[in-house]
């Protein structure tokens, strides 16, 4: 990750922008994803659940009161909205499905969601799918579903 | 089939319904409000749990895991945010959905499972596949 720029002219300056915190976001949720299935030894997904929100609404809280942040009225305000509801439904459409099926049946599917990302990206906003893109999603996904079947 | 399978599709179109959503929440909002609006969304549904199902928060074992568990899933949400304020969806998902190598060597540490030949070519599988998505030219501006 150290690779400059100016040393790698492939690499676009912006790169480390985004990557940055996508490694981030891959350290904390693979950590969570861990502690979680350990906390569901002693709980149903339900009470785990219970304890997200009270994790959430603490953070909520904080930023609230603490730091003064408020809701905008904006038009943008209905994707935020609609994403709060998002983070939940993906929580428990995983949680019934793990609780149905067994890991082996539901991960290559539930791996599969940079495809329906890349899909909806191109549609609704417009972003270019390069054979780049495309050829290194499909090593990822199917690293994954090894990973975890 | 369908009991399983529906929620894991869901799983995976509403995964990819979120990473737009977010996008299109851009700039209008920014983490902070993602993470309050995501709170309000936990508090309907602890409430639904809670009043139609009877579920009650546990107190006992397991509790600290849940707690840290659900503070780095905050940590998670702040941090997708910026990354998809930063890059192209096409170019953070991918990335972002590498997490199961995280997992597979923090429970191979801690919870003493086994990195099979099977898993360790995922996980080289992975890197594989972010280094090529890592390497791309961001679209011009």
């Amino acid at each position: 990750m150290s690779t400059s720029p100016a040393s790698n002219p492939t690499r676009s300056p912006q790169t480390a922008a985004w990557l940055g915190p996508s490694l981030v976001y891959i350290g904390f949720i693979g950590i969570a994803q861990v502690l979680a299935k350990v906390a569901l030894e002693d709980m149903a997904w339900q009470q785990l659940v219970l304890w997200l929100a009270v994790a959430y609404t603490t953070f909520s809280v904080v930023l609230l009161v603490g730091f003064g942040v408020r809701l905008k009225a904006v038009p943008a305000a209905r994707w935020g909205a609609l994403s709060g509801v998002l983070v939940v439904a993906i929580f428990v459409a995983l949680s019934v499905a793990l609780e149905q099926g067994d890991v082996s049946e539901v991960v290559p599917v539930a791996a599969s969601y940079p495809v329906f990302t890349a899909v909806l990206a191109v549609i609704v906003l417009r972003e270019r799918l390069t054979a780049r893109r495309m050829f290194g999603t499909a090593v990822i996904v199917g690293g994954v579903i090894a990973i975890t079947i | 089939m369908l009991a399983w399978f529906l929620p894991a599709l869901g799983f995976a179109v509403i995964s990819g319904g979120l990473n737009v959503a977010l996008k299109l929440a851009m700039p209008g909002i920014d983490w902070r409000q993602f993470v309050i609006w995501s709170g309000l969304a936990y508090v309907f549904t602890a409430l639904a749990l809670i009043i139609f199902g009877g579920w009650t928060l546990p107190l006992g074992a397991g509790v600290e895991w849940a707690i840290l568990t659900g503070a780095l899933s905050t940590g998670g949400a702040y941090t997708l945010f910026v990354a998809l304020e930063r890059g192209e969806a096409t170019l953070v998902v991918p990335i972002t959905a590498a997490y199961p190598v995280v997992s597979a060597v923090i429970a191979a540490l801690f919870l003493t499972e086994v990195i099979t030949p099977l898993r360790a070519l995922g996980i080289a599988a992975v890197v594989m596949g972010a280094m090529i998505i890592g390497r791309e030219k961001a679209a011009p501006s």
